[in-house]
């Protein structure tokens, strides 16, 4: 994995991480409880989801959190720098929703030699609403 | 519910993780990294083989003090008064998870409180986790806030 373009010595507050685009798809919501052997029928039976209030089948939460991570890990190229990532849940994603992950430097700090970046994270929907948002620790 | 803090559970099915499942959950996310799915650019690349995506490890095993189940959630067995929801996950990553590795997970509840939300008492349930490798190498930490909305009724 290389490392990624904008990755690097000019890291500054402020400094954007690269966007990231997500389209969410009925059989992504199935194929995602299937590989993570999620047995709770509210990501992949709608008849279940609708019963339990939801208007549809939604997303895993976590699957949201990959996406952060993958965001990350595209704009470091590799994994070992992303060392903390949390994510609070603001809303529900459905099949058909289009998301896009942004990024952000908030803090450069150094301790003990090492630069630790700390980022804000956002996913948010084709409507504009955030449905997850998170902080990533960076170490370089 | 206060009396579930400190539940213990650990969980390892024994399972070696293979090159397949890394692979199709990279595809479910859509993350085309080559590094999850290509043997023979992983082999090349400084990795020297397949890892798996950074949150795989914590969602490989539903198998945490609070298990979620087909029927929705309980713990110890003890099933919970109404609806589920994911409130926060905060994830530590001490190492890349690679094929052949066996995990454990160890998990805590941690703190069980409440909250007054808008549609009435929220419960506040964390729960702890540690993943190891069969060498007892520590892969990640997980912190996992559910909401427990006592008010809304499973069929709502």
């Amino acid at each position: 994995m290389s490392k990624g373009p904008e990755f690097g010595g000019d890291i500054r507050v402020g400094s954007e991480i690269p966007l990231l685009l997500k389209r969410i798809s009925r059989r992504q919501l199935a194929s995602y409880a299937a590989s993570t052997r999620d047995p709770y029928p509210v990501h992949y039976d709608r008849d279940f989801a609708r019963a339990q209030g939801f208007e549809d089948i939604c997303m895993d939460g976590p699957m949201g959190a990959a996406f952060m991570a993958e965001l990350v890990i595209r704009w470091t190229g590799r994994q070992e720098p992303l060392r903390k990532l949390s994510i609070t849940y603001r809303a529900l994603v459905y099949p058909g929703d289009e998301l896009s992950g942004s990024g952000r430097v908030m803090q450069v700090h150094l301790q003990d030699g090492v630069r630790f970046i700390e980022c804000d994270i956002r996913l948010q929907n084709q409507h504009g609403k955030t449905v997850a948002t998170g902080k990533a620790t960076v170490v370089l | 519910m206060k009396s579930l803090v400190g539940h213990e559970t650990q969980f390892c099915d024994g399972q070696p993780i293979e090159e397949g499942m890394i692979a199709r959950f990279a595809r479910s996310v859509g993350d085309d990294n080559p590094l999850y799915h290509d043997r023979r650019l992983a082999q090349e690349s400084p990795y020297h083989g397949v890892i798996a995506p950074l949150t795989f490890v914590f969602e490989w095993n539903h198998h945490e003090a609070l298990n979620v189940d087909e029927g929705g959630a309980s713990i110890a067995g003890i099933p919970l008064p109404g609806r589920l929801l994911r409130g926060s996950n905060e994830y530590e990553f001490f190492q890349s998870l690679r094929p052949g590795d066996i995990i454990t997970t160890s998990s805590r509840i941690g703190d069980v409180y409440q909250k007054k939300g808008a549609s009435g008492a929220l419960v506040f349930i964390v729960c702890q986790s540690r993943y190891t490798n069969q060498q007892g190498e520590l892969l990640g930490i997980q912190r996992a806030t559910y909401i427990l909305c006592p008010d809304l009724e499973v069929g709502q």
